[in-house]
């Protein structure tokens, strides 16, 4: 069909597309018709402007990148020397670049945590955790971010992706960093039961590294899991025999247990290595309280008996202390005892006065009995003052245990 | 056979063939290629604006601020001279060029146009003149839609249609939002739902957005960190938002309306230093406070990010405002898409800071109230607020942040039309000489319906068994041309009153009308139905039989044309 062309403003027919409409003068034309087999040539102009279009972004794609890298490794110098400011600036003109790298992003969200931007860094991690939930490190840095406001619930989940997340190759030591770090956020927080199950979790996983086992030990020393903290000790004294911080806690948590033999032991190996008055003290008074428990092996009944009548002398003169009727100087009015507490008191001073030379076992169980009722007599009265007689306390809790 | 002698034997065939393809599959096959071609062109668009930024103000940051200073006055010296001497067809908004072109043009733009607004574009934007690249990707877009529609013949009324296609395409490759960019073609340049062409303009949309995102890949705009609404209490605050941002738009609409009044008055000697005065100031603005260079979309995405503080935001919606007002008004190359989201976002984050730092527990971070600012200012500016909204859930994909994006949006949008009357882009039109529709004006016209003109009652209805007598005395009663008669349940017919006159004189007065005249079919009409589809019905017949919709054989009343001319006041 042949092709009409038609002026825009007066809409009369023109000769050609250049043409001056001689109605109006316009330039303006449309053309009417019609005609498909411009459609290949269409297609291949459109071929044409794909492999063209292809070419120019592979090209700004590639000097995007370039660019990026420059930047970012610019922002990891400055991110080292702690020129946070710096880093930041060049790790955003990095992502300008490359928009959706990911470890742009984290380099910045780094550097922002690093120079106390909190705010701008969440937003940053939680776009990241969003394209990659169980990453270790994002985790990590959200954790602390939550541990920071207090958002402890929060925390302890982010934590916990974190160590059982995935992290880079090399980077897996940091679980234990990561636990560690979840049991003293737990720790400030007061999650008592949640950090004695992450502790016994990460002394099952101490790595057999002198430093972590050792600071795990202490951990576990710390909230009171002297058993475990003991054999953690061991293990570490297994491999470093010269550790005398090691030795020092495999000592007292051996104390803590109630084993002042192997305590005092522990304590003299570590006072052979480096001596310090604390750790002679610790010896001494390990010494006493051997000294003073009659459950001790190889003392005969004879010698249990003695240390029976001995710990009932300790718990009146104990208690006469606190009452302040056993202190020559004491000016304050004497503490009244409840009638039953009383009769504790007659009933033990009675046994004292009598010696039993027969029926040895007996009467040393009797005695033991005794001077428990009166150190839990003595106990109150004391209220917040020390105790005055420190191996006594302990052979009683031993006792009692 | 040799299969490539085979392809090439068809091709030929096929082009030897014309008609090959009828027009509605032309068309439609044109809005997938327009689509793809758009998106391509946006794609090398952007990517020169890139390399442009990268080596001029990007490239800087070490030089000495003098070069910062100079580089936005050099690309819009560059870029208007290249305007006013290589190709006038460039200047301009591209929303009112391509609305002149469907409108006034039949759907033409000249291919000339798409280079020139690719060039200078690209030298005013890729050198940090606060522009957007939007406006001209939605005019390179509708200019080879024109094109294509040229080369494929289609008809006046596809032509038409055409540009708008091709706009929807470009804003959606440069925007990575599909959706948005058909509801603002529909909203903006179409300035109506006209269901005709929303097929095309959705198919063409979403071909250059796959183009798009094909080289430049699926990232988004913006990364939106995911936002909620802390509580219903901090509504006030988005609604306040809006209303700012409607208010600011009104101003920024009044004002730099003036000023582009008093530039584009002055001699072309002047005029083409403009956009360099511009420029300087853009450059010492850009030199004291970099955000404010460029389109600023990395701005917008650190503002979500918490980046800024809300002081810092307001200082760059300030700056941000006054520099595009003043390159809008020089007439510098660019869109004003970009700024206008910039602006809002800044305002909104600035404005939720101050909230968040009065009521910390139960308002948003700064970022969500950046979110929903993004769109009050546009919503103003350009009067599409089903845009700016859809345009932020397109961006954010949250279902939370929905309900204060409209609040705010709508509160814009209504701000912004009570203070100032006419859009930016409308007034701009006028200053060019200009009269172009407004989805606006149109939503805003009055129609006028069946229900408006009609005549109640049965008056005009004569019983079946009436006689000749009788229906012609009740027709010169009335004075009109026909009367009615019941066929059937729902059905009418008309008796002309001619030829119950001339049965009459034939002396057949006592014979029933019926029989005695022919009795033509007529079609019903509704109170609801518009007079302009009444009017097509009346121009076959005399007289409308209105029946109610909720039963069709009862009549409501009856539509001539002397009553539509009654109903407009049009005196015989």
């Amino acid at each position: 069909m042949a092709q009409r062309f038609t002026c825009l403003i007066c809409r009369n027919e023109i000769a050609h597309p250049g043409a001056e409409c001689p109605h109006c003068r316009g330039r303006s034309v449309i053309a009417e018709g019609a005609s498909p087999r411009i459609l290949v040539v269409v297609f291949g102009a459109m071929v044409a402007l794909f492999v063209l279009t292809g070419l120019f972004a592979r090209s700004f794609r590639s000097e995007g990148r370039s660019r990026g890298a420059q930047h970012f490794e610019s922002a990891e110098q400055m991110m080292a020397q702690g020129r946070y400011e710096d880093a930041i600036s060049h790790y955003r003109d990095a992502l300008l670049y490359s928009r959706d790298n990911a470890l742009y992003r984290l380099g910045l969200a780094r550097a922002l945590f690093a120079h106390g931007n909190f705010t701008e860094t969440e937003t940053h991690l939680v776009e990241l955790r969003m394209e990659d939930p169980a990453s270790g490190v994002l985790n990590l840095l959200l954790a602390r971010l939550a541990a920071r406001d207090n958002r402890v619930g929060e925390a302890v989940s982010y934590y916990r992706t974190a160590i059982h997340g995935h992290w880079e190759p090399g980077e897996e030591d940091a679980r234990l960093g990561v636990r560690m770090e979840l049991v003293e956020v737990l720790e400030n927080a007061g999650g008592e039961l949640q950090m004695t199950a992450e502790l016994a979790e990460l002394a099952d996983t101490a790595p057999d590294d002198v430093a972590v086992r050792a600071r795990v030990a202490a951990l576990l020393l710390k909230r009171g899991l002297y058993d475990r903290a003991s054999s953690l000790f061991e293990s570490v004294l297994a491999m470093a025999p010269g550790n005398r911080n090691a030795r020092l806690g495999r000592a007292e948590a051996e104390f803590r247990l109630g084993n002042y033999g192997a305590a005092k032991t522990h304590f003299a190996a570590a006072q052979a290595l480096a001596e310090d008055e604390e750790t002679a003290a610790r010896i001494d008074l390990c010494r006493r309280v051997i000294e003073l428990d009659p459950t001790r092996r190889g003392i005969g009944s004879g010698g249990r008996y003695a240390r029976s009548r001995v710990l009932i002398e300790r718990a009146i003169a104990a208690l006469s202390h606190c009452r302040g009727t056993g202190d020559p100087g004491f000016v304050g009015p004497v503490a009244s005892l409840p009638s039953d507490s009383a009769a504790t008191v007659e009933r033990a001073a009675r046994a004292l006065r009598k010696e039993s030379l027969e029926a040895l076992d007996e009467a040393f169980e009797v005695n033991i009995l005794l001077a428990e009722e009166v150190w839990s007599v003595a106990k109150p009265l004391c209220g917040e003052r020390p105790p005055r007689d420190e191996p006594l306390r302990l052979v009683l809790r031993k006792l009692s245990q | 056979m040799n299969p490539l002698r085979d392809i090439l034997g068809r091709l030929d065939q096929l082009s030897k063939k014309s008609p090959v393809l009828d027009e509605p599959q032309r068309f439609l096959l044109l809005s997938i290629v327009i689509g793809i071609l758009s998106g391509l062109v946006v794609v090398c668009f952007h990517i020169s604006i890139e390399y442009l930024n990268w080596n001029t103000i990007h490239s800087l940051e070490e030089a000495s601020t003098f070069l910062v200073v100079l580089w936005p006055a050099a690309g819009g010296l560059a870029a208007y001279a290249l305007v006013h001497f290589v190709v006038p067809t460039a200047r301009g908004t591209g929303i009112n060029y391509t609305k002149t072109a469907v409108y006034a043009s039949d759907g033409y733009i000249p291919f000339r146009s798409v280079l020139g607004k690719f060039a200078t574009s690209t030298l005013s934007i890729g050198t940090g003149n606060p522009m957007g690249p939007e406006d001209p990707a939605l005019q390179m877009g509708a200019g080879i839609a024109s094109v294509l529609g040229r080369i494929f013949h289609l008809t006046r009324d596809h032509m038409r249609l055409i540009a708008p296609i091709g706009a929807a395409a470009g804003i959606g490759a440069a925007f990575n939002t599909p959706i948005a960019a058909v509801l603002f073609v529909m909203e903006e340049v179409v300035a109506a739902w006209n269901a005709g062409v929303l097929g095309s303009i959705v198919i063409s949309s979403v071909s250059a957005v796959v183009a798009s995102r094909w080289f430049l890949g699926d990232e988004p705009l913006f990364r939106v960190p995911d936002f909620e609404l802390v509580g219903y209490s901090e509504l006030p605050v988005y609604a306040l938002i809006g209303a700012a941002g409607g208010a600011l738009s009104a101003v920024f609409a009044r004002y730099a309306i003036r000023l582009r009044g008093r530039t584009t008055s002055l001699p072309d000697r002047y005029k083409l230093w403009l956009p360099a005065l511009a420029g300087l100031v853009v450059g010492i603005a850009g030199a004291v406070v970099p955000e404010t260079l460029g389109a600023g979309y990395e701005v917008i995405d650190g503002a979500l990010h918490e980046r800024f503080q809300w002081n810092t935001l307001l200082l760059f919606c300030v700056l941000k405002l006054l520099t595009m007002a003043l390159c809008f008004s020089c007439g510098t190359p660019g869109g004003l898409f970009a700024p206008t989201l910039f602006v809002g976002g800044m305002l909104g984050g600035g404005m939720g800071g101050i909230a968040h730092r009065l009521w910390p527990a139960s308002t948003s971070s700064t970022g969500a109230y950046v979110l929903v600012g993004i769109g009050t200012f546009f919503a103003g500016v350009f009067r599409a607020p089903m845009t700016s909204v859809f345009m932020v859930f397109e961006l954010s994909a949250s279902y939370q942040i929905i309900l204060p994006v409209m609040i705010a949006n709508t509160v814009g949008f209504l701000v912004s039309r009570r203070l100032q009357h006419e859009s930016v882009l409308q007034l701009a039109g006028y200053q060019d000489g200009l009269d172009l529709p407004s989805a606006e004006e149109r939503r805003e016209a009055p129609v006028m319906c069946v229900e408006d003109a009609m005549r109640r009652g049965q008056e005009p209805l004569v019983p079946p068994q009436a006689n000749v007598s009788d229906a012609l005395a009740l027709a010169n009663r009335l004075g009109t041309d026909a009367v009615l008669v019941k066929i059937r349940h729902g059905r009418w017919g008309w008796l002309a009153r001619r030829d119950l006159a001339r049965a009459a004189e034939a002396g057949e007065r006592a014979k029933a009308a019926r029989e005695a005249v022919a009795t033509r079919a007529v079609v019903r009409t509704h109170p609801d139905e518009p007079i302009d589809q009444a009017l097509r019905k009346l121009a076959v017949y005399p007289l409308l039989p209105v029946a109610s919709r909720i039963n069709s054989s009862y009549l409501v009343g009856t539509l001539s044309v002397d009553d539509v001319h009654r109903a407009y006041g049009i005196q015989h």
